[in-house]
């Protein structure tokens, strides 16, 4: 047996003697103090197995340095035995761990109660065989034998220099602890960890139940939400990002979720995302998902100068929000728009190029690029070709296709999401504009969306300007913008012209 | 009142069909249907069989169609005669599922005479609307729709495969909704057209993860090399299928996000196809090589089309009848 030490206070000395006498038998090490002191500077020092103290002892009382070591973790765990003339109710006694003996003392009790205690605190510390990596079983697992076996203890589990705590009663999980946060959004945290060692230690445990939903509820909860955090993780703001309110928190309609609510008022502390999931208290993949609706909603707005870039420099967040609500509001299943098309109708590829170079001075404007045929979608673009970055992870999506008459079909059969159009010709496309004016007519019969009209040319005379207009149809109130390279000021203009057709009230598609 | 009363419904009572529902009983539950799909954030369709070219046949085709059906379901009249299925936690796909079922079930209903004319059509919430009349609508729109599509008037149906292939290539088509035209060398569309409109569809299901979808994607040969596999290979994973189709060298089951479908037939060499369908698109590109790099060209943006050339193409080379 494992040589352990027995600290002994007592204040008389021949009790003292009589009991060292006693336990020398065990084949341990005794210490023997006479007054609290230094049996406190013992215990913090030696950390004994087992700690007999009188309850009136000199300087420090045994009920006061009880509640002492007891508030050591070092030293919380070691078990007492009492001795008093009386009876006295100890606050914060473990029936099972700690022992009350009434002088006159029996010896041969007192040798048996000794020895059973070190013998259980033998076993307590065998039981941290249960013990292991995460790597060979899970902590779902752990949990789940831990709670069918209707365990009590601390289950630790150390991943780096991270710990965590996860406390169990009766099989039942009471609390978790890590990282400075607790409860489900602590216990999820440590699910997702699959590797790092585990330590079941049984003790009494005694705080309050934090958790109260089963275990079984529990695992499966946690186990989907983290399942969903990786799954949608490259959907949620990241950590980096820094958030502002895009309201006022009175302006919050009552009602809503409690979360956005903690979230709104920890945002003007803690702008960034990741002190938001650290300083919240709802588990981090229904803040993730809470932030992203609130982002996507414009209640949040992503600050200038970090994560995804937005087009602020010519659209307020005002301006943005009101766009992305809008283009919502045009679809039924809003729960699944995450982008919004625009098709962008030309006479040539060519002019689609120019179109998509010049635009690409735009904030939050992004060319896709993902083609293995890079020469030939570059000289004449096809579908999916760049997009911008409007609000809160919506995108407008331009889809090019040719102003050719028997291209209908491929802008029919990709017209999911579409809010806009723009139709792009210039001065040498004569032959064309037939085409493009059926193209137009077409568009329009099918759809209520915004036109806009782009002309690439340079400053033209009145006439050729009407004649222009008739070619392609254009009627009397129609805008036609005239683009030459390096106007960005008109590019701006045809963007505002086609958010302002977006934003004005019109049917759903 | 007893029991029996009131569980009967009207229709029962009146003397027609067990399980067939008058048009008050089937329009509440709609009703009710979209309010619950909302709650939970589920969908749920509409399936209408537009009875008006049944006439005399009623009975039979409904006692079919009610055979059908899950026990789930809800089968009622419309005001017009038609008949309205609701189908619960049904989507698009599983709604298209559905009416292959019930298009089969009416077939088979009639061995020894013609099939009457009973266009099946569907709407599906919340795509096609919130509202109960919204997916009724929608779905009358679908079945009118249907009746104009090019895949009914030309009879396409009775059509193996490769002779609908064959007609849809020929160029006989001059309507701009169903396009035919001509790509390849000297010509406004370059013969990478096809190459693009692959890469156009991958593009789509990639901004779509999530979405169901089918594509088939036939080659002259299956392989790593070819443009819409280095795309497929750099993408994210996703929900569609999508299937290459044609002769195949060791490389074809290296690509990544898709099932290669290995087929030794010499009309692949001279015939390539995309066919893709998934909630919100329908798409079908048909090309056949002429001399000098020329190709012409079918393309169609038809629904009703585009799932019967995918039909077709799975009972043709036997493969598992699926829809995203």
């Amino acid at each position: 047996m494992e040589k352990k030490t027995i600290l002994i206070a007592l204040k008389e000395d021949d009790e003292a003697q009589l009991f060292t006498n006693c336990l020398s038998g065990l084949n341990h090490d005794l210490l023997s103090v006479k007054d609290g002191g230094h049996a406190l500077e013992l215990a913090l020092v030696n950390l004994p197995s087992i700690f007999i103290a009188d309850i009136d002892l000199p300087v420090i009382g045994g009920e006061r340095l009880f509640q002492i070591l007891r508030s050591n973790p070092q030293t919380s765990r070691i078990p007492f035995l009492f001795i008093s003339n009386s009876v006295k109710d100890i606050k914060g006694f473990r029936t099972g761990i700690d022992i009350f003996l009434l002088r006159p003392i029996n010896k041969e009790e007192l040798v048996a109660r000794v020895r059973h205690t070190l013998l259980s605190k033998g076993q307590a510390s065998l039981s941290k065989g249960i013990e292991g990596r995460l790597a060979h079983i899970s902590l779902a697992d752990i949990v789940q034998f831990l709670h069918m076996n209707r365990k009590e203890g601390e289950l630790r589990i150390t991943f780096g220099e991270l710990t965590g705590v996860v406390l169990i009663k009766d099989g039942e999980i009471y609390n978790a602890v890590v990282s400075g946060v607790e409860k489900e959004k602590a216990l999820f945290r440590l699910l997702q960890w699959d590797d790092g060692r585990f330590e079941f230690i049984p003790r009494l445990v005694q705080s309050a139940r934090k958790i109260r939903s089963s275990v079984g509820n529990l695992l499966m909860e946690g186990m989907r939400q983290t399942d969903e955090l990786v799954r949608d993780s490259g959907q949620f703001p990241s950590p980096e990002m820094t958030l502002e309110a895009g309201m006022e928190l009175s302006a919050l309609p009552k009602g809503l979720q409690p979360l956005i609510y903690e979230i709104m008022q920890v945002v003007g502390r803690h702008p960034r995302v990741s002190e938001i999931i650290d300083r919240t208290t709802y588990p981090d993949y229904e803040v993730y998902k809470t932030l992203s609706s609130l982002l996507a909603r414009g209640v949040l707005l992503e600050k200038k100068g970090g994560g995804l870039s937005t087009p602020e420099e010519f659209l307020t967040p005002a301006q943005a929000i009101n766009i992305r609500e809008k283009i919502l509001n045009r679809f039924s299943d809003q729960h699944n728009v995450g982008y919004a098309r625009v098709l962008v109708i030309s006479t040539s590829g060519r002019l689609t190029s120019f179109f998509f170079e010049m635009c690409a001075k735009l904030p939050g404007f992004s060319m896709n690029q993902r083609s293995a045929i890079a020469q030939v979608s570059s000289d004449s673009p096809l579908g999916e070709t760049a997009s911008l970055r409007l609000h809160g992870g919506m995108d407008l999506v331009f889809f090019a296709v040719p102003a050719v008459r028997n291209m209908n079909p491929l802008w029919r059969s990709f017209s999911a999401n579409l809010v806009g159009v723009i139709l792009l010709w210039d001065n040498s496309a004569t032959g064309g504009l037939e085409e493009l004016a059926s193209v137009r007519s077409a568009v329009m019969g099918l759809t209520d969306v915004p036109v806009v009209n782009i002309c690439v040319s340079g400053p033209m005379s009145e006439e050729r300007k009407a004649a222009a207009r008739r070619a392609v149809g254009l009627g009397p109130d129609e805008p036609l913008f005239l683009l030459r390279p390096e106007e960005t000021a008109v590019l701006q203009e045809i963007f505002y012209s086609l958010f302002a057709g977006i934003i004005a009230e019109s049917p759903a598609l | 009142m007893s029991v029996k009363d009131i569980t009967q419904t009207d229709t029962e009572k009146s003397g027609l069909l067990p399980g067939l529902h008058d048009s008050a009983f089937v329009s509440e539950y709609g009703r009710i249907e979209t309010i619950r799909a909302a709650r939970y954030n589920t969908s749920f369709s509409l399936v209408l069989v537009d009875m008006s070219g049944a006439a005399g046949a009623f009975k039979l085709t409904a006692s079919a169609v009610l055979e059908t059906v899950r026990s789930c379901d809800v089968v009622g009249m419309t005001e017009d005669g038609s008949l309205a299925m609701v189908l619960p936690e049904t989507d698009y796909f599983g709604s298209l599922v559905t009416i292959r079922k019930l298009a089969r079930a009416v077939g088979l209903a009639f061995p020894n005479r013609s099939m009457p004319d009973v266009i099946i059509s569907q709407a599906t919430f919340p795509k096609d609307g919130r509202l109960y009349a919204e997916l009724l609508s929608n779905a009358g729109k679908n079945a009118a729709a249907k009746r104009d599509s090019i895949w009914a008037r030309l009879e396409l149906k009775k059509k193996i495969f490769w002779e609908v292939i064959g007609e849809l290539a020929s160029g006989a088509f001059k309507e701009t909704e169903n396009a035919s035209f001509d790509a390849g060398t000297g010509q406004v569309l370059t013969e990478f057209f096809m190459d693009q409109i692959n890469e156009l569809i991958l593009k789509e299901i990639a901004r779509n993860p999530h979405k169901r979808g089918i594509m088939y994607l036939a080659a002259r040969k299956v392989a790593s090399t070819m443009p819409a596999a280095k795309l497929l290979n750099s993408t994210a994973a996703f929900t569609s299928k999508v299937f290459l189709v044609g002769e195949a060298d060791e490389s074809a089951w290296d690509i990544k996000n898709a099932t290669p479908i290995v087929i030794d037939d010499p009309r692949f060499r001279e015939i390539f196809f995309t066919f893709y369908l998934s909630e919100d698109s329908a798409y079908a590109l048909v090309c056949k090589e002429n001399w000098g790099g020329i190709y012409s060209c079918f393309h169609t943006s038809d629904t009703t089309l585009v799932e019967g050339l995918i039909a077709k193409f799975q009972t043709e080379y036997s493969l598992q009848e699926q829809l995203g």
